[in-house]
């Protein structure tokens, strides 16, 4: 695997950073978007299919001149046994090149399916089963997006509220057979992990040392909510203290981290406040710092 | 087609508690031919996984909030327990189709419109932003031409209830004859004029 370009600390973005993001206070050295937001689908019977506001385009422009640009796609559905999309692919491949991302990344999950030929968004990171079957029908996809993408791409590993009986992988073993033999990355994402243990899913030690680590391209912190007796994946707030434990451990044994990104729904920017995501990237970059690579 | 089918069962629970407590008893109705014994275990484990009814919890939330988003003045001036039974009913007619929901809000509108009497508030308010959200759509479904309006109600109020500031004057004692349309920097309204 060749070495990650070094990107720092980034922050995912929402229109609530507009501000921030044009001003000299910008703290992030990357900024992270989510192009499903930022361009808009009119459906695949339309002509354009895909258009993006004039304020958008100027935005990525000035964005991308200034500090890397890394795309975290929600619209693929690789798990899904529905086909890919192939114009949403092209889309995504072509922004990828337009936005020159080092790398781009989507959720080992499916939020797609389809009845009656309707298609179905449920908006949520479903998850697929952990088994052979599904490493087989997501691996294809992760080979044919990192040909098509000609640069690496990454899955993020899921949060898991239900339960799927007798799977026969665990996702560590899952990532790892895509990474190694269907050419993939990870983006770790430590908040998805946190809620997996606090919710009784899985061990945060075992899960660690069980994933390759030389894999992990990117890393996501967050924070979250308690809703109906589970701990949710809300971005709704700063990363609590188990997320940071977890990242002091795993980043010095991630030796092609390139990033670390902060996730914070705009509705949570004013209460975490500019000063406080400030802080929270200070803190992620000191993690980062004991991860860099030592220049030769 | 096994993984397919298995996916519209899990998706059909996540969206409808109803699906998923049939399945919890056994019954997998015409999914049943098509899947594997392991994944209809899986598929009857979940239904009655606390888990699943969380992720049904976050979709509808995560749906809703499109609504209350894109339909603020009739969520604004509507009754909340009778606007909660229309989504409902809705939903129920509706599945989620995108991540793009101004045609899901501006149908959601129009059905509204159709279901409470022309004489309230409520009507005029899921009319007037229905035609907002149509003019702002793009693709086929798009309307060609400017959408016109007879409302029973002032459509300076409707609009100040969420600060709108295009404001067109009254146009009449018995209501108000307005065009909805597509402008450069976003909907636009304008009085028609009878004379």
């Amino acid at each position: 695997m060749s070495p990650a370009p070094f990107l720092g600390v980034g922050l995912l973005y929402q229109p609530a950073l507009d501000g921030l993001l044009s001003s000299d206070a910008w703290p992030a050295d990357y900024l992270e978007v989510i192009p499903d937001t930022l361009w808009h689908d009119a459906g695949r019977s339309a002509t354009p299919r895909f258009v993006v506001d004039d304020g958008t385009r100027r935005l990525l422009e000035d964005v991308r001149s200034r500090m890397p640009i890394l795309m975290h796609g929600i619209g693929l559905s690789i798990g899904s046994a529905d086909e890919l999309d192939p114009e949403y692919v092209d889309q995504f491949v072509a922004w990828a090149e337009w936005l020159g991302c080092p790398w781009t990344s989507e959720h080992l999950a499916y939020c797609t399916s389809s009845e009656d030929d309707t298609g179905i968004n449920v908006g949520l990171t479903l998850p697929v089963a952990l088994e052979r079957a599904t490493e087989e029908h997501v691996g294809a996809r992760v080979q044919e997006m990192r040909r098509r993408l000609g640069r690496r791409f990454l899955l993020e590993n899921n949060v898991y509220y239900f339960e799927t009986t007798q799977e026969e992988l665990s996702e560590p073993e899952l990532l790892n057979r895509l990474c190694a033999d269907w050419d993939g990355g990870v983006l770790l994402d430590l908040h998805n992990l946190h809620v997996n243990v606090r919710n009784g899913v899985m061990d945060a030690a075992t899960y660690l040392d069980e994933l390759d680590l030389t894999r992990v391209r990117e890393i996501h912190i967050a924070g979250g909510a308690e809703l109906d007796g589970f701990y949710v994946d809300a971005h709704s707030g700063a990363p609590p203290q188990e997320v940071w434990d977890l990242l002091d451990e795993v980043a010095p044994r991630c030796p092609n981290l390139g990033g670390i990104t902060f996730e914070l729904l705009g509705s949570w920017f004013d209460l975490v406040g500019e000063t406080g995501t400030t802080e929270v990237l200070d803190r992620a970059r000191q993690s980062m710092a004991v991860a860099a690579p030592v220049p030769s | 087609m096994s993984l397919q089918t298995y996916q519209r069962a899990q998706v059909a629970m996540v969206l409808d508690r109803d699906v998923a407590h049939r399945i919890s008893g056994g019954d997998l109705g015409p999914w049943q031919a098509d899947l594997t014994p392991l994944e209809r275990e899986r598929l009857v484990s979940q239904a009655t996984d606390a888990g699943l009814a969380l992720s049904r919890k976050l979709h509808k939330g995560w749906r809703l909030t499109k609504l209350l988003t894109l339909l603020p003045i009739t969520f604004r001036v509507g009754d909340p327990g009778l606007l909660s039974d229309l989504v409902d009913a809705y939903w129920r007619d509706h599945l989620p189709q995108g991540l793009y929901f101004e045609a899901e809000a501006a149908g959601f509108a129009a059905f509204v419109a159709g279901q409470v009497p022309a004489s309230t508030a409520l009507h005029d308010a899921a009319r007037l932003e229905g035609a907002l959200l149509a003019v702002g759509q793009r693709g086929p479904s798009a309307p060609s031409g400017p959408i016109e309006l007879r409302l029973a109600h002032d459509p300076r109020r409707l609009l100040s209830a969420v600060g709108g500031e295009a404001l067109p004057p009254p146009t009449s004692d018995d209501g108000y004859d307005i065009a909805v349309s597509a402008g450069p920097s976003g909907p636009r309204l304008a009085v028609i004029s009878r004379a």
